[in-house]
């Protein structure tokens, strides 16, 4: 499931920071939710990077966690992304 | 948690979170207690600034723009601004009479600039009620047909209203009307002065009855009226905040743009803040005592009504900005 890369946010999901965490928008139910430092970052990532392992690369370079740490992370994200079907 | 958290968050730290742009004051219909000021001169922005309007406030980190106007889609680059906006990733919300919205605008509406909603007006739940509003035959049909199309293509519309003598007798209708096209349904007010200082608009003020009345159904219907135009961007998650300690969001949840580039702390406080012909949005809103000013405004307001029950024109609801334009202070005291 994650072998798939590429990554695109669904279009009715919005988000901006508020720092330190962000406010995102899911525009059809809709409703106003708060995510977190890191989910803030991570949204930010794939909107810009636009890959799983672009991501993960990013990651690496700003945190100094080991690489599998920061996999399991990414991937938890993502799944809880796509369970929320936020991503197209 | 965005109750809580995030707007108490953006007003202490001075953050810009929303703002509303009048595109224009012209109109294709003619409600007789529109407040608009028809004569107001300048001159208005162009595409080129509404771009840089966007990028700065993109930078900025603002999340909800809302278009309004006059009809806003009237305003001859609407659909060039909505994308433009719309590619910055901004949660778009558009004010109209939804007179238009119907055919090709619709669809272009969906497909270019996909808002998060699309709010209109209604003024009563009869075509006879709301057409005297608004001063054009066929509008209320009009409008109802235009909401099943956008509906149809994944639009997201929804309803305001502000109760008046011409429609008290139809609150509940209204909330009837509105539940069986599934369309949430906002009522707000009161009826204030014209933006020129014209006070005829208040000869249409509901009895006070009317707005008991409507607190009742709003609990029924679950949806309590707001101050004039202070309302949650969209539904919110969480809960109230009991620690709140402003009474609305001037000056920090949507400030507000005249299509002459004036910008204001909110809809009724029209103290002017700088003009983006002049000065950039992050310049006005890092310089302007305006917003500090405004938001004091809403601390000090909190804080003598919290525990009264205000009124304000007969309506159990207080706006600082009204009341500063004279328009009946609190008398519940
Ligand atoms: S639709 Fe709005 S802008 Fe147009 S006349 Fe009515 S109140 Fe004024
Ligand atoms: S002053 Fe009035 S119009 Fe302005 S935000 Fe407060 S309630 Fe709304």
């Amino acid at each position: 499931m994650h072998k798939q890369d590429t990554l695109r946010l669904h279009p009715d999901i919005l988000f901006r920071a508020v720092p330190p965490e962000g406010v995102l928008v899911d525009q059809r139910i809709p409703s106003v939710m708060v995510i977190n430092e890191s989910g803030l970052r991570m949204m930010e990532l794939i909107r810009d990077k636009g890959s799983r392992q672009a991501v993960i690369d990013a990651l690496m370079e700003e945190y100094d966690a080991p690489a599998e740490v920061i996999r399991a992370d990414v991937d938890a994200f993502l799944d809880d992304l796509r369970n929320r079907d936020m991503l197209s | 948690m965005y109750h809580s958290v995030i707007r108490r968050r953006i007003r202490e730290q001075g953050l810009l979170h929303g703002i509303m742009l009048e595109l224009t004051y012209a109109c294709n219909l003619d409600c007789f207690f529109c407040y608009n000021d028809r004569e107001a001169q300048g001159e208005p922005l162009n595409p080129e600034q509404y771009r840089q309007l966007f990028d700065d406030l993109a930078a900025m980190n603002v999340m909800f723009v809302t278009f309004t106007g006059g009809e806003p889609l009237l305003y001859p680059h609407f659909f060039e601004l909505g994308r433009a906006a719309r590619e910055r990733g901004f949660a778009i919300r558009i004010k109209t009479n939804g007179h238009a919205v119907r055919g090709a605008t619709a669809q272009r509406l969906k497909e270019e600039i996909n808002p998060l909603l699309v709010e209109m007006s209604l003024h009563g739940a009869t075509s006879q009620t709301h057409d005297r509003q608004t001063r054009v035959a066929g509008s209320f049909n009009r409008l109802l047909r235009n909401i099943r199309e956008m509906q149809d293509l994944g639009l997201r519309p929804g309803l305001v209203s502000t109760p008046t003598a011409w429609n008290e007798q139809e609150l509940e209708a209204m909330y009837e009307l509105a539940r069986s096209i599934g369309v949430p349904l906002r009522f707000q007010g009161p009826v204030g002065p014209r933006d020129n200082g014209d006070q005829s608009p208040l000869e249409i003020q509901p009895s006070p009855a009317s707005w008991e009345r409507l607190l009742e159904l709003g609990e029924r219907y679950r949806q309590a009226p707001h101050a004039t135009a202070f309302g949650p961007p969209v539904e919110e998650t969480g809960q109230e905040d009991k620690g709140e300690t402003a009474w609305c969001g001037a000056g920090s949840e949507e400030i507000l743009v005249d299509p002459f580039g004036n910008v204001f702390p909110c809809l009724h406080l029209r103290w002017s803040a700088g003009n983006l012909h002049d000065l950039g949005i992050r310049e006005i809103w890092e310089r302007s005592k305006a917003f500090p000013a405004a938001r004091e405004l809403s601390e000090e307001t909190a804080g003598q009504m919290r525990e009264k029950k205000p009124r304000q024109l007969g309506a159990p609801l207080y706006c600082p900005g009204l009341a500063l334009k004279g328009c009946g202070g609190c008398n519940s005291c």
